[in-house]
Formats: structure tokens, C-alpha cells, sequence
């Protein structure tokens, strides 16, 4: 958390600007602040070393690097990140793997602009409880 | 292979043709973040030939791997649509967005109906003749077509399937 601005900073990696830009807009509030958008695991990696993020939103089909290999580097690496997973995909087996990589939920595409905020409201509220 | 694995070849097995389960879980009807739609145009059909695609035709490609293996190649039609200028690759990226949200619920559709597991690619630009060899294939071919509704704007898209079912190992 930015203790300046008193609000949480995001991370969205997507391989769809589209799907960026989405997002980007169901988060537009004064307490989230998108401090990287990434479009590849590679670029992602890059943002971390460089900002600081409380939650990354990562998509699970990246070409190259899979978001849920993504997600296990965050968790190795960066484990105060919190991880959201989304996917057009909402496959058992693929849920399950996100939520392995430690993803603390997981939405299927297309959601609706409350079905975020209420994980993300969810999951700051456990992390704030901390 | 364990049990399970059997199991659900078996199952897959069991259906008289890909075209059945693929039918059952075509969606009619698809709100993309309230700013595209997707509504079904042509229900799917089985086809032998397609004809090529025009110099209008946007394509992109997704893979299927699992229980189901194949190629899907997606079309917009472009023609004598104003798609240039500076909103061209937000609309793009819109598009393939949407191809790639549609298919994945239709793959995600097949485990809830039928446990058949189907993964879907990231989008990739298909080769040159790409769409003849699809017609040159032995699996399964289908088409179905969509429009995609974006700023008050139809778009013709076609969704064309070479898919087939994983080969059954005796055991």
C-alpha cells in the first residue's frame, strides 16, 4: 500500500490491450492506482523489480510464458503480491493450477465490473486484517 | 493412463460426432464488458470446403489441445467498414478479444457438459493458406458465424473449426 496516497497499486497483465484497457477502467477509483500495465510474463517481471505492487491481475493464456508460470514466480519472488487470474477458461484443472501458483482467486472473461471489485475488495480487506 | 483418464477417452468416445457436442454448447449470444456483442448469426454447420478468405477478412488463429485437438481459425469482415484511423487497433484487439472470450467459454462449456478437457491457445496471426489447408484436412471441419456488434457497427465473423477427437488408446 502507498502510504502517501493511502492507496493499493496494481499490476494487469494481459496479452490483450483490449482486455487492459477493460480493466483498467473497472478500476478506476481514488484508493487503486495501476502503476504497470504488461502484455507478456517478461514485461511483468520488469515492472516488479522497478514498482512497488500490492495485486497483480494476471491472465492465464500469455503466449511464451503462462500467466499461472507467472503467478508461481510472483508467489517465489514477490510473495506480499497478491494475485488475481483471469481467463476466458475457466477449466477445473486450470482453476486449480492458478490457485496452486498462488492466486488468490480466480474470475472467467467476461466479467462484470463488480465481480472484480468485490475479489479485490476481498482480498485488500484480508491483507489489510493482516 | 490411469482410470479416469480411460474414463473420460471412453466418453469422448462415445459421441456419435464432434459436431454433436460442439452444437450443444454454441452460445447464441455473448456481452463483451458492455462494449461488443457477439450474437449468433449462422448455428453451426458441417462443411467440406471453405471458400477462401478475401482480402477483407481479419483472421486469427487459436489451437485446441486436450481431448479435442484442432485448429480454429477466426474471420471479420472488413469490407466497406471504416475500421482505420486511430481506433483501428484498440477495435483489433476488441475483436480477437472477443473470438478468444467466445471460444474459451464454449472449451470451458464442453468440461461442465461432457468432461471433455479442450484448451485454447493464445491468438496467433494464421500462415498464408492457412484456410486451404484446412480444406485439404481429414478431421472434422465446421463453420459457424457471428456478428459482432461494436459503436452501433455489424460485423460479419466467421468461426471455422478443424478439429478431432483424440485417438482412443486400447488398453
Amino acid at each position: 500500500m502507498d502510504a502517501e496516497t493511502n492507496s493499493f497499486n496494481f499490476l494487469i497483465v494481459d496479452d490483450s490491450d483490449f482486455s487492459r484497457s477493460s480493466i483498467s477502467k473497472m478500476l478506476n477509483d481514488s484508493r487503486f492506482n495501476i502503476v504497470g500495465e504488461a502484455s507478456n510474463a517478461k514485461e511483468a517481471i520488469d515492472i516488479l523489480k522497478e514498482r512497488s505492487v500490492d495485486l497483480a491481475i494476471v491472465d492465464v493464456v500469455m503466449p511464451d510464458v503462462s500467466g499461472i508460470e507467472l503467478a508461481d514466480y510472483i508467489t517465489e519472488n514477490f510473495d506480499h503480491i497478491a494475485i488475481i487470474m483471469i481467463s476466458s477458461l475457466g477449466q477445473e484443472s486450470i482453476v486449480i493450477d492458478s490457485i496452486s501458483a498462488g492466486a488468490s482467486d480466480y474470475i472467467q472473461k467476461p466479467f462484470k465490473k463488480e465481480d472484480l471489485l468485490t475479489s479485490v475488495e476481498k482480498i485488500l480487506s484480508s491483507r489489510e486484517e493482516v | 493412463m490411469n482410470n479416469l483418464s480411460i474414463q473420460n477417452l471412453n466418453r469422448l468416445n462415445n459421441f456419435s460426432d464432434i459436431y454433436d457436442v460442439l452444437s450443444s454448447v454454441v452460445m447464441d449470444e455473448l456481452n463483451i464488458y458492455n462494449q461488443a456483442y457477439l450474437e449468433l448469426d449462422q448455428p453451426l454447420i458441417k462443411n467440406e470446403v471453405f471458400h477462401k478468405n478475401t482480402k477483407y477478412e481479419i483472421p486469427i488463429t487459436f489451437s485446441v489441445e486436450g481431448d479435442m485437438n484442432g485448429q480454429i481459425i477466426c474471420l471479420l469482415d472488413s469490407y466497406k467498414k471504416d475500421i482505420e484511423g486511430p481506433e483501428k487497433e484498440f477495435f483489433l484487439s476488441l475483436y480477437v478479444e472477443s473470438m478468444n472470450i467466445l471460444l474459451g467459454k464454449m472449451m470451458t462449456e464442453l468440461e461442465e457438459k461432457y468432461n471433455i478437457t479442450a484448451l485454447l491457445s493464445s491468438p496467433t496471426k494464421p500462415k498464408e493458406g492457412a484456410l486451404t489447408e484446412f480444406n485439404k484436412s481429414t478431421m472434422s471441419l465446421l463453420a459457424m458465424g457471428y456478428k459482432l456488434i461494436h459503436d452501433s457497427v455489424e460485423y460479419d465473423c466467421r468461426i471455422i473449426f478443424k478439429v478431432k477427437k483424440k485417438r482412443i488408446i486400447e488398453v
